[in-house]
């Protein structure tokens, strides 16, 4: 479900900026390539390095992967698209944001705060 | 015999992951002083914990890193990530000849650990008849 919600999040954006930057056009191999990127990576990251990083530098680190994405993407997917820079600028910033939101949704660090708080009561205790 | 189910709270090892799940392919669960039998959950400690400090602590775990289970767990989320459990700690009324554990589930805590002696095995249950050696 969050995966689903990632992976709609991510195509919207990509296609949204193009249709609002008269500079760029997308097609939908270089979407749909963009999104799988950008989804897996960041899956990747979200559950196995995003834990260990603070807010800031997980947002920042997920913006510079979706932008390695964007530009992987129009590579493979034959360069049909326009992608220029600032659209790469544009969507990489949008995305980071959303994933800043998304960080919070999967990931509840108040809670391994917490549960540390308790260990050390209970060593105390014992 | 198959090996419990890993539920693990330890966020600072390379090996966590969200969904406290475990991505190593093999866990040593230990006493945590070698000459002390363990007696509560908090003598016990997980050994395969590794820092998670930059690009280098990751190199340097990635010779016990379930592949297979940790790519199934990206696409498709929820089969829970399960690595083989190896236990030394004899006290406890789980474990059995051959390093096994034979709970059907553990639990390793530990949250913003700094070293593997600040992680224990929560379900560890004393066995009673152990005395320190
Ligand atoms: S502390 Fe142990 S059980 Fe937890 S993630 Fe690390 S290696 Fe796995
Ligand atoms: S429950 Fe007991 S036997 Fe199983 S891993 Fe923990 S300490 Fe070892």
């Amino acid at each position: 479900m969050k995966l689903l919600i990632k992976l709609l999040a991510v195509f919207s954006v990509v296609y949204a900026v193009s249709a609002l930057m008269s500079r760029a056009r997308v097609k939908p191999p270089f979407a749909f390539l963009s999104t799988a990127l950008i989804s897996l990576l960041g899956t990747v990251g979200d559950r196995v390095l995003m834990p260990k990083m603070n807010r800031t530098t997980a947002a920042a680190t997920d913006s510079l992967l979706i932008a390695a994405s964007l530009l992987g993407a129009n590579k493979l997917s034959g360069g049909g698209s326009r992608v220029p820079w600032p659209y790469i600028g544009a969507v990489s910033t949008i995305l980071g944001g959303f994933e800043a939101l998304y960080h919070e949704w999967i990931y509840n660090r108040g809670r391994y705060q917490d549960a540390a708080k308790q260990d050390e009561e209970g060593r105390i205790i014992h | 015999m198959t090996s419990p189910r890993v539920t693990c709270y330890v966020n600072t090892c390379t090996h966590f992951v969200a969904g406290n799940l475990c991505g190593a392919r093999n866990i040593d669960i230990m006493h945590e002083e070698e000459t002390r039998m363990a007696q509560i959950d908090d003598h016990t400690m997980c050994k395969t914990y590794h820092e998670a400090s930059g690009v280098t602590s990751y190199l340097g775990s990635m010779d016990n890193v379930n592949w297979s289970g940790t790519a199934a767990e990206m696409v498709l989320p929820g089969h829970h990530l399960d690595p083989s459990v190896s236990c030394t700690v004899a006290s406890c009324k789980y474990w059995a000849e051959g390093r096994l554990c034979v709970a059907p589930s553990i639990e390793v805590t530990g949250a913003l650990a700094n070293e593997c002696q600040d992680t224990n095995c929560r379900t560890f249950e004393s066995r009673g008849e152990v005395t320190f050696g």
